[in-house]
């Protein structure tokens, strides 16, 4: 007859105590009891963070616009790498749906709001992706051209809750009196921009949530030059404060926050380094630093995202290709299953 | 011979509910080029899972040459896609990076 060593490969471990992090069909001996254990399945029980499938965008792009929330986001403008896009969708919390067009197509935006009330801002359009300051506003059906910014810029970000209110800061212009990267930091009131501070860092390819007086700027590329950063600085509606880094350092992320403040978000996915792999990685901010929690199912950067940091969505992005998928974020799902360590009842 | 980590199959993400929130807590997926999945090897819901989406298994030899072939396409269309007198700064900016492959664990 075989032993169990020869099935398993391998022989029952002793522990002094249960293991942490139980496997299913684990097996060991628990010295302090002196019985034997194993992982067992258990249906409804709390746990943690995870990520589902969304439904698919229409149109694969990347270095998009978001908004909205979980189950009423809406994406914009993109580029596929050589065409850019002003095409808007919208989600109801499973599919997407295609809505009018921005006036100006373009990448590599900045934008903020709702699924009935948002900002697009900057970014760069063809012909030859010269950047622009152009802004324009969404009231649920249409684009609406308004106030542009003060300083053309591509690969900004911005905050804010709607159409009335925004902050846009950071950015890269490769030409012209104010190249390379924008530490600039302007208001928007619902019809024109101010410029009011800088970052302390100025950077591209960043990230950006909140509102306009109580934003988070993360990561990004700090002076146009590698490697990426981790930096994290908060704006409290008249300055930047440098904050807790991020574990990763990346460009191109994706981010979503809690509103109406800086005090949560997370990041997710994005370009590690300068010129390195795309990340699955995701991080959980608590208003003083970065915690990493779990992964997206598909690493990517140059995505959007939308939601908050509990029920957050992640969409498009490019994995190298320009990608329709989207990710949906629930930080803790009730009455699923987990694993316990259970005794064997031996007769 | 020794025990693999991961499993492979070849499957079209077809939006919502190809993978549930009650699936993502158990297992961990990493979804690759190519429509191609990674799970943990082993597990049994990860088999179900590859059973619920009608997941092609692959070896991991031949994950590995399916997300190869999507990875040299964009990094050929990248070579090839040149605008005169642009700087390498000014191509990064334009395309963004030159795509990396990726190595897949047995």
């Amino acid at each position: 007859m075989a032993t169990y060593r020869e099935i398993n490969g391998g022989s029952i471990q002793n522990r002094a105590t249960n293991p942490s992090n139980v496997k299913e069909g684990e097996v060991w001996y628990n010295e302090d009891t002196g019985k034997l254990r194993y992982g067992k399945f258990t249906e409804g029980s709390p746990t943690s963070a995870s990520w589902a499938t969304g439904g698919n965008l229409n149109l694969g792009r990347f270095a998009l616009g978001g908004a909205g929330t979980q189950t009423a986001a809406l994406a914009f403008a993109g580029l596929d790498p050589n065409y850019y896009y002003g095409e808007t969708e919208s989600y109801n919390g499973s599919s997407w749906t295609e809505v009018n067009d921005t006036n100006t197509d373009r990448a590599d935006v900045g934008s903020n709001g709702t699924q009935t009330s948002a900002l697009l801002y900057g970014g760069r359009k063809s012909p030859g992706g010269v950047q622009t300051t152009e802004n324009e506003s969404w009231n649920g059906s249409n684009w609406t051209e308004v106030g542009d910014l003060n300083t053309a810029r591509q690969s900004l970000a911005g905050a804010g809750a709607d159409n009335t209110a925004a902050v846009a800061f950071g950015g890269f212009s490769p030409a012209g009196p104010t190249s390379g990267s924008h530490g600039e930091t302007e208001i928007f009131n619902g019809s024109s921009w101010s410029e009011v501070a800088d970052l302390n860092q100025v950077r591209n390819d960043l990230a950006g949530t909140g509102i306009y007086t109580s934003a988070l700027a993360v990561g990004g590329i700090v002076g146009g030059q590698p490697p990426s950063s981790a930096l994290t600085e908060t704006w409290n509606g008249s300055s930047w404060t440098e904050v807790g880094d991020l574990n990763t350092n990346r460009r191109d992320l994706g981010i979503t926050g809690s509103q109406p403040n800086n005090t949560a978000a997370i990041v997710f996915g994005g370009q590690i380094g300068f010129n390195g792999p795309k990340t699955a990685i995701v991080e959980s901010w608590n208003g003083s630093s970065w915690t990493e929690i779990v992964d997206l199912n598909t690493s990517r950067y140059d995505l959007a995202g939308g939601g908050t940091n509990t029920a957050g969505i992640a969409f498009a992005g490019r994995d190298p290709n320009p990608t329709t998928s989207t990710e949906e974020f629930s930080a803790a799902t009730t009455g699923v299953d987990t694993i316990t360590a259970t005794s064997i009842e031996t007769s | 011979m020794a025990n693999k980590n991961y499993q492979y199959c070849v499957a079209e993400n077809w939006g919502k509910g190809f993978i549930e929130h009650s699936e993502s807590t158990k297992i961990t997926f990493s979804g690759h080029p190519g429509n191609v999945w990674q799970v943990p090897a082993n597990n049994k819901f990860a088999n179900l899972w590859i059973n619920k989406v009608l997941g092609v298994p692959k070896t991991c030899a031949e994950a590995q040459a399916i997300v190869d072939a999507v990875i040299t396409k964009a990094q050929s269309d990248w070579d090839a896609d040149n605008v005169d007198g642009e700087t390498s700064e000014e191509k990064d900016l334009r395309l963004g990076t030159r795509p990396l492959d990726i190595t897949l664990e047995e």
